[in-house]
This record gives structure tokens, sequence and C-alpha cells, in this order.
């Protein structure tokens, strides 16, 4: 479903990936894992066709599309979804009006038709609720004021929301106490289905031990140096980075 | 292109014409008066960019020739066509001016709020003096008393409670090609009263006409004036109002402009204080696309201790627009324990839009708490990236930002009607929550 080849990416001038090569299918959950600033979020990022990270070598093919040629939009159409690292405020949008024309703009984008307000706040409720979530943050302005668990959750709701083919979570469990990162973790595993793949970004075993990944990668200095099965993870908590020849320079 | 003097000559055999049909003609006290005003309109002339405070706009038509006044109206338009422009103030009581002159068939003076008078200012009141004022004014107002045919007495009695706004409709009539209108009012909150008085302007798309209007507002001991102003002139409409505000001890006095309309607009307003204690709130917006003009020029004078100012201006500006906030807070010597704070946030969303910002503090004592800040820039790159990311498409995503942008403004409106109405003019600009007809941008 998602196959990434030599991928070179630069930002702000300077090359930030350098040759990614990923092959992700459906049904399946990959984990990313690697020290601060080794790009994983740049990867995020790309996926989701942020500007000013720039594709200078290699490609992106999504369901045998080329990603990379896609608008974030059109991208969000096809059913890619990024829950964000640090996700985004946005004074003067109401919570629901946002999640609405969201929900909506990616309906009409995959041919279905239009919910009625009444529709879309019954479907609404029904994922806040399993989310744990207070409703009375929606009525807020998008993460105005939320506190960092509150933001992450919201980005879970968005995806629950949206029911992407392709999600990628960006630390998504950075933040989160003990029983938000279980509620998560219980959200993303309802959404996980043969036809979805999801790629997983965190620094810690403890997600995975959730959300049981398929595959996982490790990103040091814009590059892959190593794979392998769920026990990977769990070799990386014990032993750090230092295995894989990774210095705290390279970090 | 006509000389300056041929305009200042103009104006004068017009004021020569005039003068005997003016209101208070009779009296040569108020005749003195005009005659004073006219001198020094004429000595001044029409305000150039040469003028520090002219510095950014330039008068363009009204620098070319003498713009002529209207005659009567009596016909054309009616009530169900004004309820239309302002559908959430259409219930409540409101005076209209038709090229500067009341229709009182227009009005609806029922349920004006116990306690609230009403005059014109045609009908030559007897406080017409006072109404007239023409004190450190500039050359416009100064032209504006000259000239000025009618207008609002608005006088509001002590202890009043508040009641439904009062809503002052200003309209041009489609052949009003080199018209001017001098429009004059006088609001008078007399001490521990309240009260809210919008005032709109609207006029044809096709005709360059222009308004000149003026407002004098007193409030009184312990009283309470909220002034609102939606400027939507006709699209080749000039429009220039000044608003000065006079404040005793612990009155209030909040302020709220719309401006979006006209190809050239001014909104000036001055704030005196008075008396301690007493505080004001100026807040704006301006939404300028084309190659409209739009001057927003405040100044507020702390006179005496234990005041409160705060301003916040935010524009949105596309196309080619040019916009201009001009603030200035003067802080006297004795007006410790002053509290003035000024914010100006201007919204570009093309490369050939622009804005200058002019923020100045004369501070004169040592113990206040003043500041002022101006920011200029796009849509914020990361939540048009976010929205988009969600799905929304990218004039969307910016037609979302900006109104975001301008509902965090008019959501602070008090009363619910002139919330509404401010609410859905702005939104009718930007395109609405989901139209997103026109917000997009430059890209
Ligand atoms: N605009 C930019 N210009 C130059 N370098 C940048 C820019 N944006 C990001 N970088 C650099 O790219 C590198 C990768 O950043 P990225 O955010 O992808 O790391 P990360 O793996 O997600 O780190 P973390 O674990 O801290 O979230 C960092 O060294 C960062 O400083
Ligand atoms: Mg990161």
């Amino acid at each position: 479903m998602l196959e990434i080849k030599n991928l070179h990416v630069t930002v702000g001038g300077k090359e930030i990936l350098h040759g990614i090569n990923l092959t992700l299918d459906e049904g399946q959950v990959h984990a990313v894992m690697g020290p601060n600033g080794s790009g994983k979020s740049t990867l995020a990022y790309v996926l989701a066709g942020r500007e000013g990270y720039d594709v200078t070598e290699g490609e992106i093919v999504f369901d045998g599309k080329d990603l990379n040629a896609m608008a974030p939009e059109e991208r969000a159409h096809a059913g890619v979804f990024l829950a964000f690292q640090y996700p985004v405020e946005i004074p003067g949008v109401s919570g629901l009006n946002f999640l609405k024309s969201a929900l909506n703009e990616v309906r009409k984008g995959r041919g279905e038709s239009e919910l009625d307000a009444v529709e879309f706040l019954k479907l609404m409720r029904e994922r806040v609720s399993e989310l744990k979530m207070d409703e009375a943050l929606l009525k807020r302005p998008v993460n105005v004021g939320f506190s960092g668990g509150e933001k992450k959750r919201n980005e879970i709701l968005q995806m629950s929301l949206l029911e992407p083919r392709l999600a990628v979570l960006d630390e998504t469990d950075s933040g989160l106490d003990i029983d938000a990162l279980r509620i998560v973790a219980e959200g993303v595993n309802s959404l996980r289905s043969p036809k979805r793949a999801m790629l997983v970004i965190t620094h810690y075993q403890r997600l995975l031990s959730y959300i049981v990944p398929d595959k996982v990668h490790i990103l040091a200095g814009g590059k892959i140096v190593a794979e392998g099965g769920k026990e990977l993870a769990l070799e990386l908590e014990e032993k750090g980075y230092a295995m894989f020849g990774v210095t705290d320079e390279a970090a | 292109m006509a000389q300056a003097t041929d305009i200042t000559q103009a104006y004068a055999d017009q004021f020569a014409r005039l003068r005997a049909t003016l209101p208070g003609a009779a009296d040569p006290k108020l005749a003195a008066l005009r005659e004073g005003a006219l001198a020094r309109f004429a000595r001044a002339g029409v305000p150039t960019p040469r003028l520090e405070d002219w510095k950014y706009t330039r008068l363009g038509a009204l620098l070319d020739a003498a713009f002529e006044p209207a005659p009567p109206v009596a016909n054309g338009i009616g009530h169900d066509a004004i309820d239309a422009l302002s559908p959430a103030l259409a219930g409540g009581p409101r005076l209209v001016f038709v090229n500067g002159l009341l229709r009182a068939d227009l009005c609806r003076l029922d349920g004006l709020p116990d306690g609230m008078r009403v005059e014109s200012l045609g009908a030559a009141p007897a406080d017409l003096a006072e109404a007239l004022a023409d004190r450190d004014a500039d050359a416009l107002w100064s032209l504006n008393v000259a000239l000025a045919r009618d207008g609002a007495v608005v006088t509001v009695a002590k202890d009043t409670a508040e009641g439904d706004p009062l809503h002052i409709v200003h309209l041009a009539r489609p052949e009003a090609e080199g018209e001017a209108s001098h429009t004059r009012h006088l609001i008078r909150i007399e001490p521990g009263a309240a009260a809210t008085v919008v005032e709109s302007y609207f006029g044809p798309d096709g005709a360059t006409y222009w308004n000149n209007g003026a407002c004098l507002a007193r409030v009184g001991r312990d009283a309470r004036l909220r002034h609102f102003r939606r400027q939507q002139e006709g699209a080749a409409g000039l429009h220039r109002t000044a608003v000065r505000v006079e404040l005793d001890a612990g009155a209030a006095y909040e302020s709220f402009g719309l401006f979006m309309g006209g190809a050239l607009g001014r909104d000036e307003i001055s704030v005196r204080f008075a008396g301690e204690g007493a505080s004001c709130t100026l807040d704006g917006i301006y939404l300028g696309r084309g190659t409209q003009h739009l001057d927003c020029t405040t100044r507020v004078d702390h006179a005496v201790p234990h005041c409160t100012s705060h301003e916040t201006y935010r524009g949105v500006l596309d196309d080619k627009a040019h916009g201009v906030f001009q603030g200035l807070i003067r802080v006297e010597e004795q007006a410790q324990k002053t509290d003035a704070h000024m914010l100006s946030k201007t919204l570009l969303l093309s490369d050939r839009a622009a804005v200058d910002t002019k923020p100045e503090l004369e501070i004169l004592a040592d113990d206040v708490q003043c500041s002022h800040g101006a920011t200029t820039g796009d849509l914020d790159p990361a939540a048009l990236f976010f929205l988009r990311s969600r799905g929304l498409p990218e004039a969307l995503a910016r037609a979302m930002l900006v109104e975001a942008f301008i509902t965090q403004m008019v959501e602070g409106i008090g009363p619910d009607a002139v919330r509404a109405d401010f609410a859905a003019a702005a939104s009718a600009w930007s395109g609405g929550e989901s139209g997103g007809a026109k917000a997009g941008g430059s890209a």
C-alpha cells in the first residue's frame, strides 16, 4: 500500500533524510523509533505533504499513486492521516465546526455523501465517548488552551472520525498519562483492520506493548539503520541506540 | 487637476450660497461660528499627505474637486430596504439619514429607550452651538461645522438604564455622484446613564460621493456609551468620519468599528479623559480588497490620572488593498497610574496588499503601564497545513482562518443584536464559514 523508495528530503536547504526505503502493506502496523533529531517527524510531514519538505530524490507510492505530486488535502482524501507530534492551536475556529468540515470534505473526497448536523453530532458523540473525552472541549477553538494530553486525544478523535487508510502517529504517546495512553491505544487498535495500515512513531516500548507492531524500523541520522520484529523495540529499550553504532553526536 | 485654492474657493462659494438655509442661520452667534469654521478650513485646505497625520492617506478625488450638497430626497427607499441592510437590528429604534438629511418617514422611534431623547440638528435645537463645537479641529471637521445641515442630537437622561441600541443609518442616493454629506451628531450621556448607539453607512456602488461625518460624544460621570460603527459605503464612495469623545470621571466608552466599504475610508477617533477613573476600549476591524484604501486613526489623551485605554485593531487586506493604522496615546505629566495598551494585527493575503502602521506613545508621566504592539503577516502556515492535512481544500482552509481572525474580534461585541449584525457583515466579506468564495489568496 505504501512504498517509500530511496527517499531524500531537504528542509530549509539541508538534507535531513538520506535515502529511506520502507514498505508498508495493508493491515500492517510498523513502528519507527529513533533518537531526537533523527528525522522521524520529517518523514511524517513529507508523507502528509507539508510545504518546505522537499523530496529531492526517490519516491513515495501510495496505492499506486505518486503521493509527492498530491496536495495535502488530496492526500487526506486518499486516506492519509497524520497525528501531529505538536498539534496546532487554531484560535477562532470552533472544534465542532472544524471536525464537521474536515469529515465532510474527506467524505466528499471519497465520493461519499456529506453528513448533516444531526448525523455528524451522533457520530461525533460516539467517538468522543469511546475516547473518554470531555465533549465541552470541542465547543472551544481547536486545541486552544488544551492540555498536552487533551491535544493528543483530540488528534486520535480526528483519526477515528476520518477513518484513514494510512495513519501516521507521530509520538502520540508523549505527554499522555498511563490511563490516557491505554485509552488512546485502544482507540488506535479499534481502527486496526485488514484494509488499513499504520506507521507509529515513538520513543517508547510502552506504547508498543499496547499497539503491537508487525515490524520496527530504527531511524538514525536520516537513515534506517536497523529493522526487525517487535522484539527489536525491547532490545532497544534495554541497550539504547549505541547498539546501532549511533553516538550522541549522530543523534 | 484643480488647484487647492480653487477647491477652497468652491467651498466658500458653496457656503455663501447655502448659509441662509443652514440650521441656526438666524442666530448671529451660530453664523459667526460657521464662518470661523469655514475660515479655518480655507486656511488649511483639504488635507494632503504633506501633513504628518495624513502621510499615508491621499484624499484622491477630494483634492480634485469640491463636492456639492445633495438635494433632499423624498422617496426611492422604504423601510424594507433598510431592514434588509441590517436584519439583526431591524426591529429596534432607528434614525435614517439620506445624503446627510434626516428622513423622518424612515425613522422608527417607538422603541426608543425611556430616558433617551432624540432631536434633529436640522430642526435647530437649543443646543446647536454645542453640537457645532469646533475646538482643536482639523480642516475636514471645520468644513463639517461650516456646512452641516443635519444630524442627530441624542441625549440620554441621568441614570437611564441600558435599553435597545439606537441605530443611525446613513445612506447615499444612487445619483450621489459628486455629492457630499456633512452629517453631524452629538451624543450626550448624562451621569450614571448607559446607552448603545450603532452607526451604519451604506451607499451605491457606482457613484463617487463623500461622507464627511462628525460625531461628538460626551459621557458624563459614571455613565457608559457603547458606540459601534459599520462602514460599508459603496465601492466608489469616499468616507471620512471623525468621532470625538470626552469622558468624565468614572465614565466608560466602548467603541467597535467594522470598516469594509468605499474606495477610500478613514475613520478617526479621538478620546479625551477629563475625569479620573474613566476607561475606554477602541476596537476595530478593517477588511479591504481590490484597490481599497482603509485608514484607522486613533488618538487617546490621558490628561488625568487613573484612566484606562485599550485598543485592538485587526486588518485583513487582499489584492492591492492598502491599510493604515495610526494610534497615538498621549499621557500628560499629571496622568499617573495610566493604563494604556494598543495592539494592531494585520493579515496580508496578497503580495500586493500593504499596510502602514504607526503606533505612537508620548508619555510624560512616570508611573504608568503602557504598551503597543503591531504584527503584520500572512496566515499561519502551520495552521493552514494542519487544516489541509485534515482534508480541507486550500481555499476553504484559508477562508476559515481569515474568518477566525475576524471572529475573534467580533465575538467580543456585547449587545447580541449588534454582534449578529457585524458577524453577518464580516462573514459575507470573508465568504462565510463554509463558502470560502473569496478569501482565497494570492497564490
Ligand atoms: N527548517 C529546518 N531547517 C533546518 N533543519 C531543520 C528544519 N526543520 C527540521 N530540521 C532538522 O531536521 C532534523 C530532523 O528533525 P525531526 O523533527 O524530523 O526529528 P525527530 O526525529 O522527529 O526528532 P524528535 O524525536 O525530537 O521529535 C533535526 O536536526 C532538525 O533540527
Ligand atoms: Mg519528531
